[in-house]
């Protein structure tokens, strides 16, 4: 149980800067995400924290001590590795047993520790075998074991499930979450699936080019991103350009018509630029007090729901998103009528937007 | 015929033919070191055991062997591990000079090294005394007493860069991450390297240490060079003259063979037993660590020593080829540029470097023309027997030269299979072109694989697909895109045959039939500028080589190193 400090870390690889002074907070048994597009930098901030990279600036605290300058060796912040990274000479049960042997705990005990893990990971059958000889999901279990056999004070893991496919994934993701809530691990996840950070995390924090965009829990960053950036990627959104025409109740003008809100973002004023951002599945059917209509341009008919291109008034093209029974009755050519509740609309400040 | 059945055929005309190259000879040695009067007998390979003359020269080689390659792993190992872990000024120059005594071959080294240890009045003696290490009245008289470690230490010196290469291939290939794992788990860099990095970088010191042991083992120009007699490869050499009546060289050479064999075997067996593959996640991060200008001139300093000691024997050559008079004093005391005059005029030299040039282009053309169709049926076709070919052209890379030219002596001795070609009673030529071409074809075939891996498929798909026929589509698609390859193989099977020392010493018999190795040898006894001349050949050997592998390096980039691998 052992909270993170992450203070103005700076990183740069030659002219390119990979980490523009980040600082977070990551409290006790806090399974925490580090979320992002490839090349954000998330990885980078990861391996500063194992050790593996000197950061240019800033410091890092594992609990009260400041471990900055720590050898990766000493600092019992143990990774899980994208690739793995199993010894391919070691059997299952060494591979595991390793950490054990560095930290000189006497044999007996080290046997029933490392059969304890694997059998957390439900791979005791295996001990004996090479990681060659394990398909892709027992080489990640094998993985997790080895990190958590030695009890460190927190654990690392980049990207562990990008080499599975997707069933494999969501059973992977309960199991995660599942062991580190039993060891009451702090766990820093570095990940660029979206889905998998709303399902597995505590906290979030939205990594784009070095800087921290928003930090909150999954259901925060989801429902009140807190720039464009934010709202695209944490899933699909339509941003439509506005201008605010009243503060209270919040209204705001764009080429559709006018929406109305219950938020608008910290600082704004009346004529200010800003976006709207309209989940697909936001939309509701029938005409309501601020409504849109258009003609469906294409339907994709996916059994649970239905996805529609819809053509707005001046070409603008909508995503619709229709759930629920007697869904996929529209079809190309048809003209629809949509509203959203206030509640649903997202008013995005029209810059790149600071954190809040 | 159709394509596929047309590669087939190509497939085991080759087979065919390297059968009849390259096995029937390994074969037909074998057999006749199990002979006496034409029947199954072990007298000679007992006689080899039994009688203490052989059995020392057998000891003796099997030390050589052994010493040389300890040495080896000792002077690349930390060079490998250095340039592995840290990032140093001018690293990579430092990286590219090392491998610079692969250049000359030891046995034009050993004239040089003769000279610097020459008792009286050797620069090394002279030196030592100077600073009053040695007696300079009695001074020590190294090659007479020392002679085995001269010839560990040249060959040592002259085999690491290949060692080197293997093991920074092996290093290359373990993925960044599972040191970093260990690492992270809280192992200190002692316990990462025993635990992780050795033991992944096996392959690497079975496949280098086996190249090094083999080629030591049975190495006959170095000792030779140093009148070291009581080796078995120089002991094989020296009974050639009368092997029709006195067959014992062949028992002797099959003994050399199935050393080499069991070493491999029994290396293959402690270390080379699981290669294991790994994939290097792309952008996986190594963490080389950048040094400073003090620290980085710590980690040059051992490239920088290497160096130094393994240029000592090229440096006497030359300066023995531009010597006029160096006696008595560190260097040369008077210059003269006669020898290298001499050198291509003499009536010894200038025949043996017309035969060179002669031998040697021919056994190029032979080489690229089965090279090419050998790495072309293996990289481009499904045709059945492949694999198999693909290992038959890498083995003599694995089995002595001194074994192969036995095994053309023994096919074409008075009564053999290929009587005519005897090399005693008519020109060498034809079995020179043969001998030299069989041992460069790794090269060759290497070289060209590497080409066609390169260039896509579809580039040839596409011609065919417009109604070009197999000979056409090679012709004008596949060859020109692989150009670049072709030439660098033909530059390496060039300067190597012209720098081969085994075929050349055993198959070429009469002076007149000598290629350049050979006559560097016969001159190099001769009293007189005998050594001189011989040093000028071998200057001119150098660059020859130097050249070929600095155009071949442009060419191939990193794919150079692994034409030395396993």
């Amino acid at each position: 149980m052992t909270p993170i400090r992450i203070e103005s870390v700076s990183k740069r690889f030659g002219r390119t800067v990979a980490i523009d002074s980040v600082s977070l907070d990551i409290g006790e048994g806090e399974i925490f995400f580090l979320l992002g597009p490839s090349g954000c930098g998330k990885t980078t901030l990861l391996r500063v924290v194992a050790g593996l990279e000197v950061p240019d600036e800033g410091r890092v605290f594992l609990g009260e001590t400041d471990v900055t300058d720590l050898p990766a060796r000493l600092r019992e912040a143990v990774m899980v590795f994208q690739s793995y990274a199993l010894w391919p000479h070691m059997s299952v049960e060494r591979n595991v047993s390793f950490g054990l042997e560095v930290r000189s705990v006497p044999r007996a005990e080290r046997e029933r520790s490392v059969r304890r893990a694997l059998e957390q990971v439900k791979l005791e059958a295996l001990a004996a075998r090479k990681p060659g000889q394990l398909s892709g999901g027992q080489q990640q279990r094998v993985a997790l074991a080895r990190a958590l056999v030695v009890k460190p004070r927190v654990l690392l893991l980049d990207e562990p499930l990008s080499n599975l496919d997707a069933a494999l994934r969501s059973e992977m993701r309960g199991e995660i979450r599942r062991l580190c809530n039993e060891a009451g691990l702090t766990a820093l996840y570095v990940t660029h699936d979206q889905h998998e950070a709303l399902a597995v995390a505590d906290r979030i924090a939205l990594l784009d080019a070095g800087r921290i965009v928003q930090v909150g829990t999954p259901r925060e960053i989801y429902t009140r991103p807190a720039s464009r950036f934010a709202a695209e990627f944490m899933g699909v959104t339509n941003i439509i350009e506005a201008r605010v025409a009243g503060l209270d109740p919040a209204l705001l003008e764009t080429a559709l018509g006018t929406f109305g809100a219950t938020r608008l973002p910290v600082g704004i004023a009346a004529g200010d630029a800003a976006l709207v951002s309209v989940r697909p599945e936001a939309w509701r059917r029938g005409k309501g007090t601020h409504g849109v209509s258009g003609r469906v341009a294409t339907v994709a008919f996916l059994g649970d729901h239905a996805e529609y291109v819809v053509e707005a008034e001046g070409g603008r093209a909508l995503r619709v998103t229709e759930r629920g029974p007697g869904t996929g009755v529209f079809e190309a050519g048809d003209m629809l009528e949509l509203h959203v509740d206030p509640v649903d609309v997202l008013v995005l400040p029209a810059g790149p937007g600071e954190p809040e | 015929m159709s394509r596929r059945s047309g590669a087939q055929v190509l497939c085991l005309l080759l087979l065919a033919a390297l059968a009849a190259l390259l096995v029937l000879p390994i074969l037909k040695v074998v057999a006749s070191g199990f002979q006496t009067g034409g029947r199954f007998s072990l007298f000679f390979v007992i006689n080899a055991f039994s009688r203490e003359v052989y059995r020392q020269g057998l000891v003796n080689s099997l030390m050589i062997g052994l010493c040389v390659t300890v040495l080896t792993a000792l002077i690349s190992i930390p060079l490998a591990l250095i340039s592995h872990r840290f990032d140093f000024t001018a690293k990579k120059l430092f990286s590219a000079v090392v491998l610079v005594p692969m250049i000359l071959p030891p046995f034009v080294g050993a004239i040089g090294l003769r000279r610097m240890l020459a008792r009286e009045g050797g620069p090394v003696n002279l030196m030592l005394s100077h600073l009053g290490l040695v007696d300079p009245l009695n001074p020590p008289n190294w090659l007479g007493e020392h002679a085995f470690w001269a010839v560990v230490i040249l060959e040592a010196l002259h085999l690491y860069p290949i060692f080197l290469l293997n093991i920074q291939a092996a290093l290359a290939n373990i993925d960044p991450t599972l040191e970093q794992a260990s690492e992270n788990l809280g192992a200190g860099p002692l316990r990462t390297f025993r635990r992780v990095t050795l033991p992944l970088m096996r392959p690497g010191l079975f496949a280098g240490g086996s190249i090094v042991f083999i080629w030591s083992f049975t190495e006959l120009g170095t000792p030779l060079m140093f009148d070291f007699n009581e080796v078995a490869p120089v002991q094989v050499f020296h009974g050639l003259h009368h092997i029709d009546i006195h067959p014992q060289p062949y028992a002797l050479v099959v003994i050399l063979l199935a050393v080499s064999v069991l070493v491999y075997l029994v290396g293959k067996l402690l270390l080379g037993r699981s290669s294991f593959a790994m994939v290097v996640k792309a952008g996986a991060v190594s963490r080389t660590r950048r040094l400073g200008p003090l620290l980085s001139l710590a980690a040059a300093a051992p490239f920088i020593v290497v160096f130094c000691l393994a240029v000592v024997p090229h440096a006497g050559v030359i300066l023995l080829s531009v010597a006029d008079k160096w006696q008595g004093t560190l260097l040369p005391a008077a210059w003269t540029a006669a020898h290298h005059g001499e050198a291509l005029t003499s009536p010894v030299s200038l025949p043996a470097v017309l035969n060179s040039l002669r031998y040697a282009s021919l056994s190029m053309i032979v080489d690229l023309i089965i090279g090419f169709a050998v790495a072309y049926v293996v990289v481009r076709t499904r045709a059945f027997g492949r694999t198999a070919l693909d290992a038959l052209s890498m083995l003599p890379l694995a089995v002595p030269g001194i074994v192969m030219a036995f095994g053309y002596i023994a096919l074409t001795r008075p009564g053999g299979m290929l009587a005519a070609l005897d090399p005693r009673s008519t020109d060498p030529t034809v079995l020179l072109i043969i001998a030299y071409a069989v041992r460069r074809l790794p090269y060759v075939v290497r070289s060209c694989a590497a080409g066609l891996e390169q260039t896509s498929v579809t580039l040839e798909e596409a011609a065919r697909n417009l109604g070009a026929g197999a000979l056409r589509t090679i012709g004008r698609i596949t060859v020109p895109l692989v150009m670049a390859n072709l030439v660098a193989a033909a530059l390496l099977a060039f300067s190597f045959a012209v720098l081969e020392v085994s075929d050349s010493l055993i198959l070429a018999y009469w002076p007149e039939d000598y290629p350049v190795t050979k006559a560097i040898w016969e001159l190099s006894f001769r009293l007189q500028h005998g050594e001189a001349i011989a040093s000028a050949l071998g200057v001119w050997g150098m660059l020859l080589l130097a050249a070929t592998i600095f155009i071949a390096s442009r060419i191939l980039g990193k794919r150079l190193g692994a034409l030395f691998r396993f």
